[in-house]
């Protein structure tokens, strides 16, 4: 029967809505309304992580991790200290790092959140074993799911996006954020994220090909994440469908991507129920996409040097441009 | 961990785990309903201002002769302080007290007389303060005036200085009737007994004299200490008047602010997720409350509005006033955003038939509705119909549609009618479910589909150019030390290989390609 009424929560299950950057905190505070107004129908707590530290009420833990006094120079003195690369971002990236500009967040550049978050773990630590206390202590959950939201093409909410699934499987995080609790209760994450088109083209061109790089970077990355079973889901929120339907307004964005991903927490035994018995059994499978137009099967002509195209078929995806499949 | 990234797009290493989501949802223009709620709210405070001002009758109770007697009556029911009999010993005993009682000296007397006075003179205070309260909460904007009333009371007061004449000639006279008794055998026994009656004869009304001039010097000395305080009262008074008049310019500034949002919320793209319906226009929304509360014009309704909106108010205030507070001071003590947000809602209530979301929805047409929501919420992203099982990939769609609850007779009908259209368009594939009785003004459905590796979705040859263009530009976009195939950042040469076949503006440019 498709038609009943709002379920009753399942009280053992909580999520950690986690908006990560400016998009992030859009989507969270439109969550967050909705969330209220149905007067908290499951376990959440929401936490926002930004560069900037600019924030609402709405949040429930806000983690600013942007560079304070002094902090590019704690990175300066030895920035083995600070994990892997960190040293090669500090050494390719002075002109991010003057005292005067340091502190002005991200600015774009996801290895300068990067740096911001290695300094500041600290905080990332205290911010996430609060808001997991919270949930077990006020809401009795047995396991939390984080849930990510940002964009995938600012500096910060698009970093954070690979740099979080990546920390909760670091040991050293599963010790200290989830100190004396058992390490199940941190459920693989799932990100939501909106492609970044509509907050590209408020700019000029070359931040705008900024921003879409970031993207593009953010999906190669993520498609590693996913191969090491870092993540569980990817939800984007693009930007046109094929009913005309054009997201072009950044407030709009963030409104899509809060109620979208409200709805799905609000159902989620349902969604889930569906989800293990179809996409998570597919995970399982070895066998993936089974088209034969793979880039890499019209590509080889690129690797071998030659330049001229091959045929008239599109080298992402490996379309015929004229609708047919190669 | 250092991941290790596909060297290319690689779909079929790619794990099916993506998904697409998005979500549509109703507006309905309240532009006429906020019209008409602004108008009807500024009408309710002139309302507020035309209310006629309570009478501060219980200042004339502070007059220092009618305390003075209150005290007095109460003076001489003490057993201390009964009227004598004609006796001297008993004169002389009484007199004596009152001499103590006039210097203070501290006894269980003393501490009596004071207890009479403030009971007398303290719940007369405490009405006025009440009296005051009531009439400044009742008309706020006629605080300085209630004030300026209240003050020329306490101005006009004369508080009497003490005056110890009645004693002193109580004294003189207790103390000849103390000699006589002396001498009663140097003079003749009729003479003694003569000049006796007759000096108690005058003794006694000069007690009472004596208790009169005590009760009206303790109220003058009491009075004197209370007056200043009801002065400094008065002025709280007045700083209370001044918060009520800032809340409620806030609570107009809040009632504005609404209206500016909805023409703000209004500027939406027709091509947009939202689904915007046309609501009621204000002179329809003021004719239909007109009607419904049976009122003969605006003012009237505006009238029987303020005072409903009042009591809607109460509860929100429970917290920190007493539920029967007057008007000024619930005003005082409600957050402006929700005392204006209860105005529109008290309005919405009162719409009646023909103006509930769902009535709206059946003007629109039912079936429209729910294709138009179904159609703007599909997901956004092209997958460039490459997710079907010939190539394996078979994602799962969802749509959830969120319901308000119904409120008005027609309201079960209308939504029986649109539960159907919603199953008719998502081939009964769908999860329909109750929004909160809060969320009464929108239709929500999100639509989802997962399952998908991303190197089908369309955007990703947008993308790729874009990471070319900016990795011309020195951009880098990567993170460091996560994923194999870029050192410090920089783009990763393969796929700029594959971006310079995309775009033939490239082509010029040499990319160091490992």
């Amino acid at each position: 029967m498709a038609t009943r009424q709002a379920q009753s929560p399942e009280t053992r299950v909580g999520f950690l809505t986690i908006g990560c950057g400016g998009v992030g905190l859009d989507a969270i505070e439109q969550h967050q309304k909705r969330y209220q107004v149905d007067q908290r129908p499951f376990p959440n707590i929401t936490m926002h992580i930004d560069t900037d530290p600019q924030t609402s009420d709405l949040v429930d833990e806000h983690i600013h991790i942007g560079f304070k006094d002094y902090q590019i120079d704690a990175l300066q003195a030895d920035p083995q200290k600070f994990g892997r690369g960190i040293a090669k971002i500090l050494e390719h990236m002075p002109q991010y790092l003057s005292h005067e500009d340091g502190t002005n967040g991200s600015r774009t550049v996801r290895s300068l959140t990067q740096l911001q978050l290695a300094i500041n773990e600290a905080a990332l630590f205290t911010g996430f074993r609060r808001a997991i206390h919270r949930l077990v202590n006020e809401h009795g959950v047995s396991c939390v799911i984080p849930i990510l939201v940002s964009s995938s093409g600012g500096g910060t909410g698009s970093a954070l996006q690979i740099l979080l699934p990546l920390k909760f499987r670091d040991p050293t995080f599963q010790a200290r954020a989830l100190q004396g609790l058992p390490s199940q209760l941190f459920r693989t994450p799932i990100t939501f994220v909106s492609d970044p088109y509509a907050l590209a083209q408020i700019h000029e061109a070359p931040h705008a090909a900024r921003i879409l790089a970031n993207s593009f970077a953010y999906r190669i990355e993520s498609v590693a994440l996913e191969r090491a079973r870092a993540v569980k889901y990817v939800i984007h929120v693009g930007f046109a469908n094929n009913q005309g339907v054009i997201l072009s307004d950044k407030h709009m964005i963030g409104r899509v991507l809060g109620t979208s991903l409200y709805e799905w927490q609000r159902s989620w035994i349902e969604i889930k129920g569906r989800l293990v018995d179809t996409v998570d059994n597919k995970a399982f499978s070895t066998q993936g996409y089974t088209g034969r137009d793979r880039p890499e099967n019209i590509l080889n002509a690129t690797f071998l040097g030659d330049e001229e195209p091959v045929s008239e078929v599109s080298p992402v995806n490996g379309h015929v441009r004229n609708g047919g499949v190669a | 961990m250092v991941l290790r990234p596909l060297p290319m797009l690689h779909i079929e290493q790619q794990p099916a785990v993506h998904g697409a989501i998005n979500s549509s949802t109703t507006f309905v223009d309240r532009g006429g309903i906020l019209d008409a709620t602004i108008k009807l709210f500024e009408l309710g405070l002139d309302h507020l201002k035309s209310l006629p001002v309570r009478d501060l009758t219980e200042t004339d109770n502070l007059a220092p002769s009618k305390l003075t007697h209150q005290v007095q009556q109460q003076l001489i029911s003490h057993p201390d302080l009964t009227e004598p009999d004609a006796t001297v010993p008993v004169l002389q005993a009484k007199s004596q007290i009152i001499r103590e009682l006039r210097g203070k000296r501290p006894t269980k007397l003393l501490r009596d007389l004071d207890a009479i006075v403030a009971g007398v003179i303290d719940p007369v205070l405490s009405r006025i303060r009440l009296e005051i309260d009531l009439a400044i909460g009742g008309t706020p904007h006629q605080g300085p005036r209630i004030v300026e009333q209240v003050r020329a009371v306490l101005n006009s007061l004369v508080i009497p200085d003490p005056n110890s004449e009645p004693l002193t000639r109580l004294g003189r006279l207790v103390r000849a009737l103390s000699e006589l008794g002396h001498r009663q055998f140097s003079l003749p026994r009729k003479t003694i007994e003569f000049a006796v009656q007759r000096l108690t004869e005058r003794a006694l009304p000069e007690y009472d004299a004596a208790i009169q001039a005590l009760a009206a010097e303790w109220v003058s000395a009491q009075l004197k200490l209370e007056l200043p305080r009801l002065n400094e009262y008065c002025e709280e008074s007045l700083a209370r008047v001044a918060l009520c008049n800032q809340s409620v310019a806030k609570i107009h500034a809040a009632v504005l602010k609404l209206r500016r949002e909805s023409v703000i919320s209004g500027h939406i793209s027709k091509s947009s997720v939202v689904l915007e319906l046309p609501g009621p226009k204000e002179n329809d929304v003021i004719a239909g409350l007109r009607s419904r509360l049976r009122c003969g014009d605006q003012g009237e309704l505006s009238g029987v509005l303020f005072d409903r909106w009042i009591e809607s108010l109460r509860p929100l205030a429970e917290r920190w006033v007493p539920t029967s507070a007057p008007v000024g001071v619930i005003l005082s003590h409600v957050d402006p955003e929700e005392a204006a947000l209860a105005f529109v809602q008290l309005i919405e209530s009162l719409l009646g038939e023909g103006h509930s979301l769902y009535e709206i929805i059946d003007r629109y047409g039912g079936t429209k509705v729910a294709t138009e929501l179904f159609n703007r919420a599909e997901q956004l992203g092209s997958l460039q119909s490459r997710d079907i099982e010939p190539f394996n990939v078979t994602p799962l769609t969802l749509t959830i549609i969120r319901l308000p609850p119904t409120v008005g007779p027609r309201d079960s009908h209308i939504r029986d009618q649109l539960e159907a259209a919603f199953l008719k368009v998502t081939n009964n594939n769908c999860l329909i479910l109750s929004c909160s009785p809060a969320e009464r003004n929108a239709i929500t459905v999100v639509r989802s589909k997962t399952g998908f590796p991303i190197g089908i979705e369309s955007g990703n040859e947008t993308l790729l150019i874009e990471y070319v263009k900016a990795a011309h530009a020195g951009h880098l976009p990567h993170l460091v030390g996560v994923i194999s195939g870029t050192d410090h950042g920089e783009a990763i040469s393969n796929y700029l290989k594959l971006g310079r076949r995309l775009g033939p503006e490239f082509s010029e440019v040499q990319f160091e390609i490992d």
